[in-house]
């Protein structure tokens, strides 16, 4: 009997994940380097009862979810960098009328229309400003084709938990990628949505869905609630990886693709001797802060690699309230970072 | 000799084409053709190193791997026949992916170069995982290339962890597609860094397609 894994693309794995996960409801348009997602959803989604829908547009697709998300269904959409712009606004309608569902952003070169290939350069966006208002999203940063699976299960289940919309991190290296990835079985139990609005046929008061209130009052009221609830996530789900960390004296921090390529690049700092060590964090927010606190009494210098102009930086030193220096090392624009070059930026902080 | 190579997403079609065309080199004045009009990622256009070591010309899109990657195909096949003698046309995934052949369909058969459709599988990717599945999707490409397939090329990997085990299985699944078509397997491969030795059939096949941090 031959493995049950299967050599598929990031975008594939994770799509496949999605149903297994329960989505039963998926609204799309297409985008590079996402749009395996959308052609898988179009052929799987008809065979497993679920419903495919190409929406005429990124704006026309979040609010889809936005409606199947109000009747407590589990759905998803996914874009990349230009359409999750688009998406903004309806993040921040989900988010204010507390509606889970999952929102996929495989990530391109930016800003504008940019470029097709791979960037991490919308980390702001996702973990800061998914939209306007007061709120946070779970942004869940997936680092091989197996994560982009698993995360996917992940995202489904705490966005019911928590009842927040939850993102889907990912890049277009990871998108477009082929690794062997395995199924866990998933038992895609939601749990109980007495809020949704499923029809209360006389026998309850109606649910209503709104993101409106008419007092200020009452709408702060809303935003502080919420924000307890946002307590109890960053002391429940902040979730990371540490690679050779013991005794390192360079932590270099990364995630996603830029993770892979940071590890190779640790891996080498360590044969010449260096005290290299990674943190990869795999929810962005909530960011794993105490990851960087438990290493500050070996720790002389911390290196954020990323692709952007320097992004998920500003929170390693936040985390640490910059009690080291933080540096910096990236590429933009779609131009991929090598791991020679991130081990040359390494032997130069480690010569200071 | 005019070949078409098609097949399923990620199914090892670049791989493929670009093993055959270095094969074909050393016979003769050998071209491979970068037809995928569907996916900007990794596209034989990005092998122009191995290819040119190994005497092929590639022909791609101008504005292959740019962010101007637009589904174009700007070269004519009638054209790279009569420079090249072994034509390869690496297309792009599934039918949709073989949908721009079928504008050289009547040229192909007609022209006298002599003409092959190869259906690159593997059993380890999802959608096309048994030979029915498979079945299935030659008969969607068939539809959209207008051009039958004469033979199938079975690069059953999962990757870096393909093992004997799974080679073994993808002879198989190989056999019962064969019986299921009436279409010959004419050749199976394995990565070269695995070392079997249990059929003729097997081809070793160079990997060119990898990651940054590998």
């Amino acid at each position: 009997m031959a493995s049950e894994k299967k050599l598929m693309k990031g975008n594939e794995a994770l799509a496949e994940a999605a149903i297994r996960s329960g989505c039963k409801c998926y609204f799309g348009y297409p985008i590079t380097p996402q749009t395996e997602i959308a052609a898988y959803m179009s052929k799987r989604m008809p065979k497993v009862g679920g419903v495919f829908l190409q929406a005429e547009s990124e704006i026309a697709a979040i609010n889809m979810v936005y409606g199947a998300a109000s009747s407590g269904t589990r759905c998803m959409t996914s874009s990349s960098s230009p359409g999750i712009s688009l998406k903004s606004e309806g993040i921040s309608y989900l988010a204010g009328s507390d509606l889970p569902c999952v929102i996929v952003n495989v990530q391109r070169g930016g800003p504008g229309l940019g470029g097709i290939q791979p960037s991490q350069s919308d980390y702001y966006m996702a973990a800061k400003a998914g939209g306007h208002g007061d709120f946070h999203m779970l942004v869940f940063a997936p680092s091989s084709v197996q994560e982009m699976a698993d995360m996917a299960a992940m995202a489904f289940e705490n966005a019911d938990k928590y009842r927040m919309p939850a993102m889907i991190f990912a890049d277009g290296l990871l998108g477009q990628m082929m690794e062997p990835v395995e199924f866990p079985e998933i038992t895609p139990d939601a749990p109980e949505k007495p809020w949704a609005c499923t029809g209360h046929e006389m026998k309850r008061k109606h649910n209503i869905i709104n993101s409106l209130y008419l007092v200020p009052e009452e709408l702060e009221k809303s935003n502080i609630e919420r924000f307890k609830r946002y307590e109890t996530v960053e002391k429940e789900l902040c979730l990371w990886d540490e690679y050779l960390c013991g005794d390192a004296e360079i932590i270099v921090t990364a995630y996603g693709a830029s993770a892979r390529i940071a590890r190779s690049a640790v891996t080498a700092a360590r044969a010449e001797g260096i005290k290299a060590g990674l943190i990869r964090p795999k929810t962005l927010w909530p960011f794993p802060k105490q990851a960087y606190v438990n290493n500050l009494d070996t720790a002389k210098a911390f290196l954020s690699v990323e692709m952007s102009m320097g992004q998920m930086v500003d929170d390693v030193r936040l985390a640490i309230e910059c009690a080291r220096p933080v540096h910096f090392f990236g590429h933009t624009g779609g131009v991929v970072p090598t791991p020679g070059e991130v081990l040359e930026k390494i032997r130069e902080i480690n010569a200071k | 000799m005019i070949t078409l190579i098609t097949g399923h997403y990620g199914s090892g079609k670049t791989t493929a084409a670009a093993n055959l065309a270095a094969l074909r080199a050393g016979t003769g004045s050998t071209a491979l053709v970068d037809m995928d009009t569907v996916n900007p990622y990794f596209r034989a256009a990005d092998l122009s190193a191995f290819l040119e070591e190994k005497g092929v010309k590639l022909i791609a899109p101008m504005y292959a791997g740019t962010n101007l990657d637009l589904p174009i195909l700007n070269f004519d096949i009638a054209a790279i026949s009569r420079e090249y003698e072994n034509v390869i046309c690496d297309m792009g995934g599934d039918d949709a992916g073989a949908y721009p052949f079928g504008k050289f369909s009547e040229y192909v058969k007609n022209c006298g170069a002599g003409w092959e459709h190869l259906f690159t599988v593997n059993f380890c990717r999802p959608l096309t995982s048994s030979p029915e599945e498979c079945a299935e999707s030659i008969d969607e490409i068939v539809r959209a290339s207008r051009m039958p397939v004469t033979a199938i090329i079975n690069n059953t990997n999962l990757g870096s962890e393909t093992t004997e085990e799974i080679i073994k299985d993808g002879l198989e699944k190989a056999k019962a597609l064969e019986e299921l078509t009436g279409i010959s397997v004419t050749y199976s491969t394995f990565p070269a860094f695995l070392d079997v030795s249990f059929s003729e059939q097997l081809v070793k096949t160079e990997i060119l397609i990898k990651n940054i941090w590998e």
